[in-house]
């Protein structure tokens, strides 16, 4: 068993859980609001998308803004039985990750940008994570959101569709590639 | 296979095709023999590119320690990238490739290398015809 091997399954018998295969298909910020068809990012580009056509820049501002959107509102840190919460990693003043606490059990589940998703007890253990780094790769959790469990949210076609942007048509594409 | 390794592997077939021998006025010299001292001489002293490992290699670190960002900039600011950068149109037929079977880095950072980016709006919430954009992409540009 080589080095990295052994890493990763101490992760698994410690800490962590791989809860997933690898995949390209959404991030952390699209699972951290519970969805896994998008990939979720400010940015002007094709790989990722953005409810809002025109992001602020990458900034918390404009994160709680779209978290808003989808029924989180600003919260403490803590476990509430029957809330779903989201944490927030912030860097130098900008968002880089977003990990979901699970309403039932207060356990945490994120994915790793592109990677796996992974499921963990406690909010600290996440940028533990050893195949990862350690802890500077994603900042500290420092902004926490809340919403309640079981309700009716929008999804991200509603949302984005509400603000212009889906399922895309031709006059939005023309749009984003005006913007692009 | 580690890229210094392999050089130095070069360097000693290479000192194969010599041999020292004495020379009239006692000195000694090295004298080179191409054809029988080893039978592959012509086959290694024309040395291979490495470039294709070494695009191999940029491409397996990039992927690896960018994959957990969401963050483009991340991904962009990684060393791996701007060393394939530097490389330029050179890795793109092996990141093509790469793109197929692990594409999540790589629909970040192909536009940046290319300077294009012919994924359609219609496919942005489907990986595998994203894929496909960039292959018909490669092919259109003699790269696939």
């Amino acid at each position: 068993m080589g080095r990295i091997e052994g890493l990763r399954l101490a992760t698994l018998v410690t800490m962590c859980i791989e809860t997933s295969r690898k995949d390209a298909s959404y991030n952390c910020i699209a699972w951290a609001l519970g969805f896994s068809h998008v990939r979720l990012w400010p940015s002007q580009d094709k790989t990722f998308l953005w409810p809002r056509p025109k992001p602020n820049g990458v900034t918390v501002q404009e994160f709680a803004e779209v978290f808003a959107l989808f029924g989180y509102q600003p919260s403490a840190i803590g476990f509430e039985p029957g809330y779903e919460k989201i944490a927030l990693y912030v860097a130098d003043r900008s968002p880089e990750h977003a990990a979901r606490q699970l309403p039932d059990t207060g356990k945490w589940t994120a994915k790793l940008g592109g990677g796996v998703d992974v499921q963990q007890d406690h909010l600290r253990d996440f940028p533990n994570y050893p195949p990862y780094g350690g802890l500077a790769v994603y900042g500290q959790p420092t902004f926490y959101y809340k919403r309640k469990a079981g309700s009716a949210y929008s999804s991200f076609e509603e949302v984005a569709e509400c603000h212009g942007v889906w399922p895309l048509p031709p006059r939005i594409i023309s749009l984003y590639e005006a913007a692009s | 296979m580690n890229l210094a390794m392999s050089s130095r592997l070069l360097d000693f077939t290479e000192h194969r095709n010599y041999a020292d021998i004495s020379l009239p006025n006692g000195r000694q010299a090295l004298k080179y023999y191409q054809h029988f001292v080893w039978p592959y001489a012509d086959v290694i002293s024309s040395p291979p590119s490495i470039l294709p490992y070494r695009i191999a290699l940029l491409a397996d670190e990039l992927n690896s320690r960018a994959i957990i960002y969401s963050n483009p900039a991340r991904i962009l600011e990684q060393p791996a990238f701007q060393e394939l950068q530097k490389i330029g149109t050179a890795a793109i037929p092996q990141l093509i490739r790469w793109l197929e079977f692990d594409p999540y880095v790589w629909l970040v950072a192909l536009p940046q290398l290319t300077g294009e980016d012919p994924v359609s709006w219609q496919h942005v919430t489907d990986v595998a015809q994203m894929v496909g954009d960039w292959k018909a992409w490669a092919v259109s540009k003699g790269f696939a």
